[in-house]
């Protein structure tokens, strides 16, 4: 009894550590809001006064924000914030930091549940809150650390099993995963599916909870299905524009080799070169490249804003680890090592079905049975490799190096990202959206050129009053190549969507404002720079 | 002795099926080459008392590897070097003396001088630092350069080192390896060869690590074994997936051959 109360009292402790690494200067630390950030937390306010999206739907159960449907549940849960405390960049973030604690605390019971010892579970709980890929995405409204809390929440109530309510629960909190995020509505039904045909006993099955979870889990996603059947974008969103099979690389690949093997050959031609192998091998490429040295530890993510300068989405010396701790796992034939691996592969999944991998947010649930496989193989490193008084150097030694490690990430993170990389977090709008509103009145339009992309959104966050500012608001619901739906006109502001600054001006003459990035108005005089933090200019307006 | 034929037919095919290309002098001395550091791999694999069968795929894995096909095009100096590390590991494990291990390093590393001059080692050796041996490890280890793209196999980055199909098999082979206190004998041998060949830089651009193959061939035969054994008793329908496995796996060969012989080959001819 002491003993797990010893042990609850540590993880308040890892729970409390965790809290200050999300909670700390979150407004500035990533530097500036991403435009999902800034999409979702609008909408909330939004729904918060209005009842309304910015679109003007009613309470919808996926948001249309720039085209992309997102799925509603982070918006939600920024309401009540907002109702308190307003819009800000700290209510906008504050359900993914706040969820992204609480999914220490879920970490560790799920550890329990396999069957790890306490001390394991501890370590896992103490990595995940301690790791930069958990601490980057709780940081950040982006969707994937709330569905991530749900999922995990999911799995611990199935886990438990045994009772028709533990059933219930499970189906509930997927359901809500995904309403989450994209990626779960394919990771969640393969993940049951898998994890009712391999890991569980048909008969116990059957007699407790089967049937009430599939019951729940149906009345769960109804409304999403009554939704797809009105419109199926709800349900795929942007997965269309970003899939693997949107690509046209692999069209181009069997047209060159078909070219080559000429006219004569084209049953061989049809036999060897067809999608069906070419995309099998190209997502199988993707998938593994997940779980390449290059992401997890090196480089991370290639894609911006999810990318923590010079380092991967885990420690280096996670390297040693978790080689270790999966070889653990195997040799000493851990009931839950099929558990870990079926959570690991579609974790992993959604990243290799799209065609910007490695990703460190598609994949963001594999962080769970990564941090678990480090955890064992710290464990099995101090406490089976270090004995009796060899055990202190091996904790010594281990304390030490994730020092260095988790130093080099503070640097990382909350220095270099800051000053040398927050135009990826796109930095700049806040303080445009100021200035130019101040000057709004001295001018008949304010021209945004194209390289500002979907400011739109800020012009609406920032604005004195957002709600009022949606009204100006017209819409052409044309997406742009990527699916994305850009906003021509708000108020004064005219969004540009192609053109140089000689169009512009030719196109809108008299009192006009003219906003763009330094690459679009080299030859103009400007009236004012924003800049960023590393002295670069973020955006010059001119008259 | 029918297992043995039958075996060694099947190897004789693999040969017939890719290594006959070009002049006579080029085949015959391919087929020399194949010949010894078949014999060399086979007599390790026995001394480190592997299985018959084992031993069997070992040999067809090596011999079918993609990486290898491409490389035995023109006999050079990485398949000698695979010669000397394959006949440094045999001498170790059968006398087992600091002695002949350290004379043996340094004759093989004399004899590698001899035969590959242009190993990075005698054309400008800084020590290496701890960064360049993180970024070789990583460049040639990852999924991506073993099994997809490896521009020093194909430079138009088409293929990799083993086939893409028979990722599972590696990764079943090192769960299948990781108890088997002979195969650690064998890394521990290799260790003061992983550290000269990683500690180069550029080697991404270089074929120095196809000198690894044998052992890695080991690997995907653990697969192999680990596999058969899973399905081994199971019914005709718990054993369509592995039946299924076995004809992806023979396609991907099959796409392999089809483009190394008619769109790897003919552009090399073309581009000299």
């Amino acid at each position: 009894m002491r003993a797990s109360k010893n042990y609850l009292f540590l993880l308040g402790i890892i729970i409390l550590f965790s809290a200050v690494l999300r909670f700390w200067s979150i407004s500035i630390y990533p530097p500036a809001l991403y435009t999902d950030e800034a999409g979702q937390g609008y909408n909330a306010y939004s729904l918060l006064v209005t009842g309304l999206d910015e679109h003007g739907a009613l309470l919808p159960m996926s948001l249309r924000s720039f085209g992309d449907w997102k799925p509603p549940v982070q918006t939600y849960l920024s309401i009540p914030f907002m109702f308190f405390f307003g819009l800000s960049e700290e209510t906008t973030r504050l359900p993914s930091i706040l969820l992204g604690i609480l999914s220490i605390a879920v970490s560790y019971f799920v550890a329990r549940e396999l069957k790890l010892s306490t001390k394991v579970s501890l370590l896992a709980a103490f990595f995940l809150a301690l790791s930069p890929w958990a601490i980057h995405q709780s940081r950040s409204a982006m969707l994937v650390l709330v569905a991530f809390y749900f999922f995990l929440l999911g799995s611990l109530f199935l886990l438990k099993g045994t009772r028709k309510k533990w059933y219930i629960l499970s189906a509930l909190f997927f359901g809500i995963s995904i309403y989450s995020y994209y990626g779960m509505r394919l990771v969640v039904p393969l993940f049951l599916f898998a994890y009712f045909l391999l890991l569980t006993k048909k008969r116990h099955l059957l007699k407790e909870g089967f049937f009430p979870f599939c019951i729940a889990f149906l009345i769960i996603i109804f409304p999403l299905f009554i939704s797809f059947t009105k419109n199926p974008d709800v349900v795929f969103g942007r997965a269309k524009t970003i899939s693997v099979f949107y690509d046209k690389g692999i069209g181009l690949r069997i047209w060159e080799l078909s070219s080559q093997d000429g006219m004569n050959n084209v049953f061989v031609s049809r036999f060897y070169h067809n999608k069906v192998y070419l995309y099998s091998i190209d997502i199988l490429r993707r998938f593994f490249s997940q779980l390449d040295v290059e992401f997890l530890f090196i480089n991370g993510s290639t894609t911006p804003p999810f990318w923590i300068p010079h380092m991967g989405v885990m420690y280096l010396l996670d390297c040693i680890f978790l080689i270790a701790g999966f070889f653990a796992f195997v040799k000493k034939k851990i009931d839950s090592l099929l558990f870990l691996l079926i959570f690991l592969s579609v974790g992993i999944l959604p990243g290799a079905l799209t065609f910007m991998s490695p990703s460190a947010n598609r994949t963001f649930n594999s962080v769970f049975p990564l941090t678990l496989f480090v955890a064992i193989g710290v464990s099995y490193f101090i406490f089976r490799i270090g004995r009796n008084k060899w055990r202190y150097l091996m904790i010594s030694i281990v304390v030490l190096l994730y020092s260095f490690q988790f130093y080099s990430f503070e640097i990382n993170y909350f220095k270099e990202l800051p000053l040398h990389f927050a135009n990826q977090w796109a930095y700049g709008y806040k303080q445009l959206v100021q200035y130019t509103e101040k000057l709004e009145h001295k001018y008949d339009k304010i021209v945004v050129l194209p390289q500002s992309n979907m400011g739109y959104i800020y012009l609406l966050f920032y604005a004195n009053d957002p709600i009022a500012k949606n009204k100006d608001v017209k819409r052409d619901y044309l997406p742009d190549q990527y699916g994305y739906e850009m906003v021509p006109i708000i108020g004064k502001y005219i969004f540009m969507k192609s053109g140089t600054m000689v169009d512009a001006r030719k196109s809108y003459p008299g009192s006009v404002l003219f906003v763009g990035t330094q690459q679009e108005m080299v030859q103009e005089n400007s009236l004012q720079k924003i800049y960023n933090p590393d002295g670069t200019t973020a955006f010059v307006i001119s008259e | 002795m029918k297992q043995n034929v039958i075996q060694i037919g099947i190897l004789f095919a693999s040969f017939l099926l890719f290594y006959t290309q070009g002049s006579i002098g080029d085949i015959l001395l391919r087929l020399l080459w194949l010949v010894v550091s078949n014999i060399l791999l086979f007599l390790i694999l026995k001394r480190i008392d592997l299985s018959r069968k084992m031993i069997f795929f070992s040999h067809l894995c090596f011999m079918l590897t993609p990486g290898l096909i491409e490389q035995s095009l023109r006999l050079s100096g990485v398949d000698l070097f695979l010669l000397l590390i394959l006949l440094f590991i045999l001498i170790n494990l059968y006398i087992r003396n600091i002695f002949v291990y350290c004379l043996s390093l340094v004759t093989s590393v004399v004899l590698l001088r001899i035969v590959y001059p242009e190993f990075w080692i005698f054309k400008s050796f800084n020590i290496p630092s701890l960064n360049t041996y993180i970024v070789s490890l990583y460049k040639v280890l990852s999924f991506e350069s073993l099994f997809f793209h490896n521009t020093s196999v194909d430079f138009r980055n088409s293929i990799g080192v083993f086939y893409p199909e028979s990722v599972f098999l590696f990764i079943f082979g090192l769960i299948g390896l990781i108890n088997k206190k002979n195969i650690q004998t064998i890394i521990l041998l290799l260790v003061p060869w992983i550290l000269i060949i990683f500690g180069q830089p550029e080697i991404s651009a270089k074929k120095d690590f196809l000198v690894f193959l044998p052992f890695l061939a080991v690997v995907f035969s653990a697969g192999i074994l680990f596999i058969v054994s899973t399905f081994e008793r199971k019914s005709f329908v718990l054993k369509l997936p592995l039946y299924a496995c076995v004809l992806i796996l023979g396609y991907g060969i099959l796409n392999f051959h089809h483009y190394f012989w008619s769109h790897f080959i003919p552009f090399i001819y073309a581009s000299q």
